[in-house]
């Protein structure tokens, strides 16, 4: 498969490719590289890189991976064909935080039909209050989030099953 | 001041500084009361307390700099002494005397000795008194520019020339020689006036790369005054300080007896009761001034307890219960070589703007000789309301060669993920050749670190080929863990990340694949 890996910036197109067992294959800018995953838990993952091992410590929020090696800490971040709809509205049935905040209110409980446009969570974030809304009209499937929780950019909230699916 | 036994302490501080006081009293068998703001309702400090006060809104203004709120506080909870820790209310003599007022022990010197600190002209003038060597300065006042000229020559070139209303570094002056005096004094009474509505300015001999050296001590109400060697804080960055260590490295033995010497002049010549830090600079020829007493506990002073072996907080407890210190200058040794870094959140390469946002992983290092006080763990949130330190980070060794690879070890094995932090600049500086050389004074980062930006990781590929790998791995299926799983791995890997689970979008990727 194909993805699209943006670091500091700058997109780069990779190709994975599964081998056997943990062993990977990651073409990139025409090369490829040997990648196998010796083992991982829930923040540290140790590869080994064309022969070279390295301990990665990691978070994940939503498609961006935080890692940090030895002193050096960076974020990677990864596009999929969805990406354009995902984040913000047209079809998406998960509603998802614009920016960094705190959740004031959720206005829906699992369950629920809403409407389009109608507001679904209420956020606070740079001291702003933003009405969240749902972008068709559907069934509430899941809420992901607490009133109190604190939220990252993209953070899925609600999904709302399109009553039309 | 307050010689009375105390059972029960108030901590009006907050982060690692009140987790370390709260530490200190527990080991003594005190109780301790902490205050908190509506922002540190659940901080480390507040977990770890006895009794936690609730005393305002999160701006420190509304919370833990009101006195009124913090000694009702102290009231409602019995506590009989206060600890104000550092920054705050810690050098504040109104607190210190409403203290007094209201019968409960300050943690601290008396309220007289803060405020003679406090007030530069003051302090200056009893340091002189005391025999301590001042910055040599001269008040301007007049028309006359021979009288400046004359003044000047006392003072010595290069000088500045400063506002005495100043602050800011308006009206403020570099001379480097008489030629240029008399046109700097006139643009800079201007300035003065203009700024601050009053055109007094004086005279001050301008420091070439001084190093900034401090001199820690400790006094008792008995009357005995030691002091416990000397740091040298001049890695700073706009006068903060962001590497300290302890001894002062390449000081011959004659002049580090001197900076010490003055130190206790210093602290006797105010009666010092408690821990204070007499702080100088030590020009290039070995001629030091006095630059002002801190009359409080210091950021810095791990690196002193590594190197002496003494407990800095533990002391002004008992010096505050009364007690005698219970050492004698003979019995204080320095032994071997300890560095300290102030992990902060903030962004070197773009200005040191702070950060903030949840620490979503943060791994302190350990290993022999590695202290790390801190006031955070994972999940804590660094917010804008405070300084925005994460830890501080400390090492020590036989000597500042072993320290200084200790702790440059000890940093990249610490893991901070969620805000940006100073933790790679804190590396580089440890790892320049001018650090290891000794070859510290306070222009430092200046002269070596300016515009300096993070590098790149030395193994990309492997950075990528994890995200590579997350990103074509939604379900878990694809066998990421090493040995017990296998096939048998839950469908949603995600699901069996613990506490990722809040913040990870396992739902949505199942959606997102129909």
């Amino acid at each position: 498969m194909e993805i699209d890996l943006e670091r500091d910036g700058v997109r780069r197109r990779a190709q994975v490719l599964r081998g056997t067992d943990d062993a990977w294959t990651i073409s990139l800018d025409g090369a490829d590289h040997v990648v196998h995953v010796v083992a991982r838990d829930e923040n540290t993952l140790l590869l080994e890189v064309n022969g070279v091992r390295r301990r990665l410590r990691w978070v994940r929020r939503g498609r961006e991976l935080h890692l940090a090696h030895r002193g050096h800490t960076d974020h990677v971040h990864w596009v999929e064909e969805d990406d354009a709809d995902s984040a913000s509205a047209a079809g998406s049935p998960v509603v998802r935080a614009p920016m960094p905040g705190k959740v004031l209110e959720v206005c829906v409980a699992e369950g629920d039909v809403v409407e389009a446009e109608q507001v679904v969570a209420r956020i606070e974030s740079m001291k702003m209050e933003l009405a969240l809304t749902a972008s068709s009209a559907g069934t509430v499937s899941s809420v992901h989030v607490a009133v109190g929780d604190l939220i990252e950019p993209n953070a899925p909230l609600v999904t709302v099953e399109p009553t039309d699916s | 001041m307050n010689a009375r036994p105390f059972q029960r302490v108030l901590i009006a501080n907050r982060g690692e500084i009140a987790v370390r006081i709260l530490r200190a009293c527990r080991q003594r068998g005190l109780e301790t009361v902490v205050v908190v703001s509506e922002a540190d309702h659940a901080s480390l400090a507040a977990q770890l307390a006895d009794q936690v006060v609730e005393i305002g809104p999160a701006p420190a203004a509304e919370s833990y700099l009101r006195v009124d709120a913090i000694l009702e506080a102290a009231r409602s909870t019995g506590a009989q002494a206060i600890h104000p820790g550092y920054g705050f209310l810690a050098e504040n003599a109104g607190f210190a005397r409403a203290c007094a007022d209201a019968g409960i022990a300050f943690i601290g010197p008396s309220a007289e000795v803060i405020d003679a600190m406090g007030v530069k002209t003051e302090a200056r003038r009893r340091m002189q008194e005391a025999g301590v060597p001042v910055v040599p300065g001269a008040l301007l006042d007049g028309d006359d520019s021979a009288a400046w000229i004359e003044a000047a020559k006392g003072v010595g070139y290069p000088l500045l020339v400063k506002a005495a209303a100043g602050g800011g570094g308006k009206g403020m002056r570099a001379v480097e020689s008489e030629g240029a005096l008399v046109d700097a004094i006139g643009a800079a009474r201007r300035e003065a006036a203009s700024a601050f509505g009053d055109e007094t300015v004086y005279l001050e001999r301008l420091l070439v790369r001084p190093r900034h050296v401090e001199v820690q001590v400790l006094g008792d109400t008995h009357g005995n005054v030691v002091h416990l060697g000397e740091r040298d804080c001049s890695v700073q960055r706009r006068h903060q300080k962001v590497v300290e260590e302890s001894p002062a490295p390449g000081l011959e033995d004659a002049l580090r007896s001197k900076l010490h010497d003055a130190a206790v002049r210093a602290a006797r010549a105010v009666d010092y009761v408690g821990a204070g830090t007499v702080e100088m600079l030590l020009d290039q020829s070995g001629d030091f001034y006095f630059l002002e007493m801190n009359t409080r506990l210091q950021v810095e002073h791990p690196v002193t307890e590594n190197v002496t072996g003494l407990d800095l907080v533990d002391a002004q407890l008992r010096v505050a219960a009364g007690e005698p210190l219970g050492v004698t200058q003979d019995d204080i040794v320095v032994r071997g070589s300890s560095i300290e870094v102030r992990l902060y959140a903030e962004d070197p390469a773009r200005g040191f703007l702070p950060q903030t946002g949840v620490l979503h992983l943060f791994e302190p290092p350990h290993g022999p000789g590695v202290r790390v006080d801190t006031g955070v763990v994972t999940g804590s949130e660094v917010t804008l309301h405070y300084d925005p330190m994460v830890a501080k980070l400390c090492a020590w060794g036989d000597d500042r060669e072993q320290a200084r690879r200790r702790l440059a070890e000890a940093l990249r094995e610490t893991t901070v993920l969620g805000p940006v932090t100073n933790l790679e600049y804190l590396l580089a500086i440890l790892e320049h050749e001018a650090f290891a050389a000794e070859q510290v004074h306070t222009g430092f980062l200046t002269e070596h670190l300016e515009g300096w930006t993070p590098g790149d990781d030395d193994d990309p590929i492997a950075w990528l080929a994890a995200a590579a790998l997350f990103a074509s791995d939604p379900s878990g299926r694809t066998g990421m863990s090493s040995g017990a799983s296998g096939d048998d791995a839950p469908t949603d890997l995600w699901s069996e990340l613990g506490p990722l689970r809040l913040v990870t979008d396992a739902p949505e990727h199942s959606a997102e694949e129909q």
